[in-house]
């Protein structure tokens, strides 16, 4: 009980450190926005385990990818096969922006990477696109395509630059000039020419890392809004040498990417002995990161341990950290939240969210309100 | 138009499409090349030298062909009324189809044959590129020009843009190699243009009509036999079929329906009146339409299915084509079934095997009561009716070993209200005695034959164990050795709420005289297959 109550306190004073630069402005709490299918666009209050509002996403559904404003209620989200962006503002259950990514004969779908600019002004959205001809399909090449957010409701991309194939997710760093995507590689993108200005090698490690066998490293989750760190979790084999004959081990690894200095650290974490879709560092302790599939796993990134873990009441691909870094919650999948305690793992609460619809491979995304 | 709706009208398209043509079948009235060119005509165009773009390049199956017209009303909203459909596919099929040759390797995914583990030895990254979404086989019955499987590759990847992001696509640069590596290797593999092709194109189509005599055998119904009609309606290479089928166990079926053929060949028919429902037989013909081979299955169900032969009747033709049981024990007497046509004269079962008594006899069956010297010698003898040879009697002393088959198995949970039925997995006890080395398990191994059996499970593995997938994953009827899969969906009983897949040991025991002899197999139990077109 005593160390109960001592880290509560502790937890109260970090909050108001943090709380000292917004003087004067009440603490803010944490809410998760979610959807489920068909197209049901949730916002949940975590402290009250309750959803505070409930919307229809336009269109057919079902998400793959969402992007809260920074600076408003609106929430970006796919819709229509993933061919579609609609903007809704979760107060009003209005639709205030909507995008068809197809133009013309050139269809274009997003494959999970969506994000927003700091100051909440422009969108980005990455593109696999086809050319659609009378008897043949043509490939083009993959593109973010920016909006204005502010464009309404027959938005058309200001401006467009080509990236590489196969980024499925992206995050604008803190100082607001730079998208980083991960995909094959993880790249730091300059927003305002789209050049890519810095490369972490993944899938092409081979040079840094040539001990290592390819990696797998899909990272569809963009859950960096608790810690500015952007974790990519990777899988690989390793080998006794760089003639890749004996596999000593198979880890699980994170590329993480500091958003406040564009600075990243690649390193394995453990053996792998379980599957981990998503892991979030725990913003009161960034040393202590959790991984989460069919079990919640809480790792000591300092120590290279595992310090715990559960089985899950069945799987999850997302997992958060509450502000506080008391809580972590995890979601996609199916149709709820769980809530576990940070520390003991212990579980705390589960927030079904109505409907029964599930929430897919749809990343869950965190704000405070 | 959602996605479901998109796999349940493809479903229903290529069903009504894939009965061949069900009994109202219509003769194709219209000339194909016109069809063709009304419905195809206006997104392909005419190329120098005449052919449409694009179909001209391309060589396919009947259920190739069949998958394509579907795709293009599901995708692109062509609309082909079934009875151009059909024409289109008979046309296509004879005119750009594959020769026996080409399809010999692959054939298992035309049958639809469940459990087969595919061996794509032509090249180590195809099951990988390609091999991980469909079948190899599907695949590999096309043939294109390097050109034609580079466009492939764009509309691959244009109609399902996450290819590149699975498992096996974002490991490597998906779209370049497609587009480069494999997109050559397919065209040197799988050319458009054959000498294999061109000579098949020569060969005159046989006609099928007449009597056929024939015998089969499939796990969970045992063997068969029959006789089928074939009568050539108005249709080019259509026929009405009907056929009366006897089982083991004395009962009798009548089925009626249609058949075709295509690219002179290929062989299919969907037959009406069978207790489990409508079947279907697809299979070949040899080149000169007198002997017959392939898998009949249940349509609604066709992981239940059997392989049959057939031979034309015909004055002057005798041959023998099964054996019923195929074995004898040495020392014991039995009545022996030699099923084929134009039999007559007198029975040999090889040394050691005498006929004690001639029971019936017909030109397509010959029954005789048979003993085996308690010294016989263990192994297969070649069955003999006046002269006639076919079929193999084989003599053992004692059944050493067991071995399921398939020794791996799969079958689909499903039902609980979905749009998709569970799939069984049916097994056969085969007995084995362990040759000259006394040793079961070695090269000299002698295959007696499949015999009944007790069915039973336990599971595979501590996994399996601690999952209690013997009590969730489905129930084994323990005589026949056919696995019913449990309900599809999340099961709140189990842990993780996880479905009632599986990883299950089967075990078939033989009872040789006396003495259990069991073997074992695997099966497991996954999920359902959403998307079943013709070719998987």
């Amino acid at each position: 009980m005593t160390t109960r109550l001592g880290s509560l306190l502790a937890g109260a004073a970090m909050v108001i450190g943090v709380g000292a630069a917004t003087v004067g402005v009440a603490q803010a709490k944490d809410f998760i926005i979610t959807a489920t299918k068909p197209n049901n666009l949730f916002v949940v209050d975590m402290a009250e385990r309750k959803v505070v509002s409930e919307c229809q996403i336009l269109g057919r559904g079902s998400p793959i990818s969402m992007a809260p404003s920074p600076t408003s209620n609106v929430v970006f989200v796919s819709t229509n096969g993933w061919g579609e962006v609609s903007g809704v503002d979760t107060d009003t259950c209005e639709e205030v922006f909507h995008a068809d990514l197809s133009e013309g004969n050139i269809r274009a779908r997003n494959i999970a990477a969506m994000t927003i600019s700091r100051d909440g002004k422009e969108l980005y959205v990455q593109q696999t696109r086809v050319e659609l001809l009378p008897d043949r399909y043509n490939i083009l090449p993959h593109r973010i395509a920016v909006y204005d957010t502010d464009a309404g409701l027959d938005a058309t991309p200001k401006r467009t630059f080509e990236v590489p194939r196969g980024i499925s997710i992206m995050t604008p760093s803190v100082d607001g000039k730079y998208l980083w995507a991960g995909g094959h590689d993880a790249y730091q993108i300059e927003i305002a020419t789209g050049k890519i200005v810095n490369t972490v090698p993944i899938l092409n490690w081979e040079r840094d890392r040539p001990t290592y066998g390819k990696p797998d490293a899909l990272a569809f989750w963009p859950l960096y809004e608790q810690t500015e760190v952007m974790v990519l979790p990777y899988f690989a084999p390793k080998f006794a040498s760089e003639k890749q004959e004996e596999m000593v081990d198979f880890v699980v690894g994170t590329t993480r990417i500091d958003l406040t200095d564009n600075t990243w650290v690649q390193e394995d974490l453990t053996s792998a002995d379980v599957l981990i879709f998503s892991m979030s560092l725990n913003p009161s302790n960034t040393d202590i990161i959790y991984g989460v599939y069919t079990q919640l796993s809480k790792y000591n990134v300092a120590t290279k341990e595992l310090e715990k873990r559960i089985d899950l009441d069945h799987t999850f691909y997302s997992v958060n950290v509450s502000s506080d870094g008391k809580e972590v919650y995890v979601g996609s999948t199916n149709d709820d939240i769980g809530v576990y305690d940070a520390e003991t793992l212990e579980k705390l609460a589960i927030i079904k969210l109505p409907g029964g619809g599930d929430q897919g491979a749809l990343g869950f995304r965190m704000v405070q309100r | 138009m959602t996605l479901t709706l998109s796999v349940r009208s493809f479903l229903v398209a290529a069903t009504a499409a894939g009965a061949w043509a069900g009994l109202a079948s219509p003769s194709f009235a219209e000339d194909p090349e016109a069809i063709l060119e009304a419905r195809c005509g206006a997104c392909h165009s005419e190329e120098e030298g005449g052919g449409l773009s694009r179909i001209y390049h391309q060589r396919k199956t009947p259920e190739g062909w069949l998958m394509t017209i579907v795709r293009m009303g599901i995708m692109h909203g062509v609309e082909v009324p079934p009875d151009e459909r059909r024409a289109l596919v008979k046309y296509l099929a004879d005119s750009q189809g594959l020769a026996p040759s080409e399809t010999e390797k692959y054939r298992y995914a035309l049958e639809r044959r469940p459990n087969v583990i595919e061996s794509l030895d032509f090249d180590e990254d195809y099951p990988y590129m390609c091999g991980r979404c469909h079948s190899g086989a599907r695949g590999a019955l096309q043939r294109r020009t390097t050109e034609e499987w580079r466009l492939h590759v764009h509309f691959h990847l244009g109609q399902w843009p996450t290819t590149e992001y699975q498992f096996f696509g974002r490991d490597r640069e998906w779209f370049k190699i497609a587009t480069t590596e494999t997109a050559e290797m397919l065209g040197k593999q799988f050319p458009f243009e054959t000498a294999a092709w061109s000579d098949w194109q020569a060969h005159e189509d046989p006609d099928l009509s007449g009597t056929w005599r024939f015998v089969g055998h499939g796990a969970a119904m045992g063997s068969y036999e029959g006789t089928a009609d074939l009568k050539a309606t108005d249709g080019e290479d259509q026929y009405a079929m009907s056929l009366t089928a006897r089982y083991a166990d004395g009962t009798e079926e009548v089925l009626v329906g249609s058949a075709i053929l295509y690219t002179g060949y290929e062989f299919r028919a969907r037959l009406s009146g069978g207790e489990g429902g409508d079947m279907l037989m697809i299979g070949t013909v040899d080149e000169n339409g007198n002997m017959g081979s392939g898998r009949a299955m249940l349509a609604d169900a066709d992981e239940i299915g059997s392989d049959y032969q057939a031979v034309r009747v015909a004055s002057g033709t005798a041959a023998v084509l099964a054996v019923e049981p195929p074995f004898l024990k040495a020392g014991s007497k039995g009545t022996i079934s030699i099923y084929g046509t134009g039999l007559s004269g007198d029975v040999s079962l090889g040394d050691g095997v005498t006929v004690v008594e001639v029971v019936s006899s017909e030109p397509g069956t010959v029954t005789v009561v048979a003993e085996a010297g308690a010294d016989a010698m263990e192994g297969p003898r070649t069955v003999s009716v006046g002269g006639t040879d076919g079929g193999a009697l084989t003599v053992y002393q004692n059944v050493d070993q067991v071995r399921v088959e398939p020794a791996f198995g799969i079958a689909r949970v499903g039902g609980a209200g979905g749009p998709i039925d569970r799939v069984k997995a049916t097994f056969e006890a085969v007995a084995y005695a362990a040759g000259a080395d006394g040793e079961a398990g070695t090269e000299d191994d002698l295959r007696i034959g499949p015999m009944d059996a007790a069915w039973a499970l336990k599971p595979f593995d501590e996994v399996a164990a601690e999952l209690d997938d013997t009590k969730f994953a489905g129930t084994m009827d323990p005589k026949l050795g056919v696995f019913t899969p449990a309900a599809a969906g999340l099961n709140p009983e189990r842990p993780f709420s996880t479905n009632n897949a599986g990883n299950l040991t089967v075990v078939g025991t033989v009872d040789d005289g006396g003495t259990a002899v069991s073997g074992e197999g695997q099966l497991i139990v996954t999920v359902q297959r959403w998307n079943d077109p013709p070719i998987r």
